[in-house]
């Protein structure tokens, strides 16, 4: 038993001493130790940094933990272990943090962008708003000026009514007194007329030819008794008759026909040539007249445009005569 | 010797060769982890300091599988184990830079967007 004692105490003596060199080593003031758990501390204690990097702080304090307690052959490896660990919490740290003002930039470009959204949304409204307003003072203006020519149009309407209202009074009235002066020419002629009628001898040499219109010509009208019988010599009469005529027509300027014809008895080509030196007969007298032979134009017309039946004298009468008609 | 005794003396014997069986393989975990931190670390494009860093850990990878195929395996682990730790710091380092140049970057574009929005408002 004794025995079995002093084996079991010798072989704990020898643990005992085996450990020693351990315990002291692990009590002993460790200035490497000190100096990583100073780092961390202020790690620890750096507000910015105090919830970064967790996990390697955690291996970094594992790591001098096993520094404090290394043997003393392993305290190098342990050390540098620590070193490396501790200086990587660092910079894991040091590295998250970083991270988070990237994201906080983020944001804040974020933010950035949205002001400048929202700022180019305002300059965008305030566009659209003047752009409303140039537009309604565009239409006002519009609206201004199409009242402005429509009043325009109405004062020119109004002109020109008046204005064609004045000019067709004036043209009645220019038509009343062209009506007037016709009316006046007319009674004229209608008392020539009448005095000629009432003359018992149209071939009156104190007379003009008796003329009625033939639309806008006037027709004197020289009766076949104006001549000898199938002869184209004119009576003193006729002679007398035409120089009053010539008196007449001497200030107008319209071309004058001269147009002889006969009745339906005899030959034609007789007819005719004897109504052509009647016709001539009258251009000779009216030139004698003072008229101008330029103004003076005589043709035959024989038996043609008859104004009376030939079947009876009276009527083959007045077929023979030569017709002036004044343009 | 008494029965206890042996049993006592069998436990010490066999944590003894327990250990020692132990120290004799290789630290195939030890290196494993290390390739695996210097592959993350290289994915982080470091330059610099990282990249100085990364350098170190990719030679004391180096020495630990060198030291492997010599059958040194507790100095090989021990190598694989620095290099992974180093390996650590330099993606963390990486990881740092280029959170700092992403930081700087936004900083300056925000400053610019800021500017045009001042410029386009004051329009």
């Amino acid at each position: 038993m004794n025995r079995k004692m002093a084996g079991f105490l010798s072989i704990s003596l020898a643990l005992l001493l085996g450990f020693a060199p351990i315990s002291i080593a692990a009590t002993k003031a460790n200035p490497d130790v000190d100096r990583l758990n100073t780092i961390l501390t202020a790690l620890d204690n750096d507000p910015g940094l105090s919830e970064l990097g967790a996990v390697e702080r955690l291996k970094a304090r594992q790591a001098v933990t096993q520094l404090a307690s290394a043997k003393s052959k392993s305290r190098e490896q342990a050390l540098y272990v620590a070193a490396k660990r501790v200086e990587t919490a660092q910079a894991a740290a040091q590295a998250e943090l970083l991270a988070n003002q990237a994201l906080q930039l983020d944001r804040e470009r974020d933010q950035i962008m949205l002001q400048a959204s929202q700022r180019d949304a305002e300059m965008a409204r305030r566009e659209a708003d003047q752009l409303r307003l140039q537009n309604m003072a565009r239409q006002e203006e519009t609206e201004r000026l199409s009242l402005a020519v429509e009043e325009e149009r109405t004062a020119r309407e109004q002109s020109t009514a008046d204005a064609q209202l004045s000019n067709a009074q004036a043209a009645q009235a220019r038509k009343l007194a062209d009506a007037r002066a016709r009316e006046v020419e007319l009674a004229r002629k209608e008392a020539e007329l009448a005095s000629i009628l009432a003359s018992d001898n149209v071939s009156d040499g104190d007379a003009l030819p008796p003329m009625y219109r033939r639309g806008a010509s006037s027709v004197y009208t020289l009766a076949g008794n104006s001549f000898a019988s199938g002869s184209a010599t004119l009576t003193p009469a006729a002679l007398s008759s035409l120089n009053k005529l010539a008196a007449v027509l001497r200030n107008g300027q319209g071309i004058i026909r001269i147009e002889g014809f006969t009745d339906d008895r005899g030959a034609d080509a007789a007819n005719l040539a004897l109504s052509q030196r009647r016709a001539n007969s009258v251009l000779m007298a009216l030139r004698a007249g003072g008229l101008s032979a330029a103004r003076l134009k005589a043709s035959g017309k024989g038996k043609a445009q008859p104004v009376a039946d030939n079947g009876s004298e009276a009527g083959r009468a007045r077929n023979r005569r030569v017709e002036i008609i004044v343009n | 010797m008494t029965l206890s005794t042996l049993k006592i003396h069998t436990v010490f014997l066999f944590l003894l060769v327990s250990t020692t069986v132990w120290a004799l393989e290789p630290p195939t975990a030890e290196l494993s982890a290390a390739q695996t931190a210097v592959a993350l670390a290289e994915r982080q494009s470091p330059r610099g300091t990282s990249a100085q860093t990364l350098q170190a850990a990719k030679s004391q990878l180096a020495e630990a599988q060198a030291l492997n195929d010599k059958r040194k395996y507790r100095e090989a682990g021990v190598a694989a184990i620095r290099a992974q730790v180093t390996a650590e710091l330099a993606k963390a380092q990486a990881e740092l830079a280029k959170a700092r140049m992403e930081v700087d970057e936004k900083s300056a574009r925000n400053a610019d967007l800021r500017r045009q929005l001042l410029i386009n408002t004051e329009r």
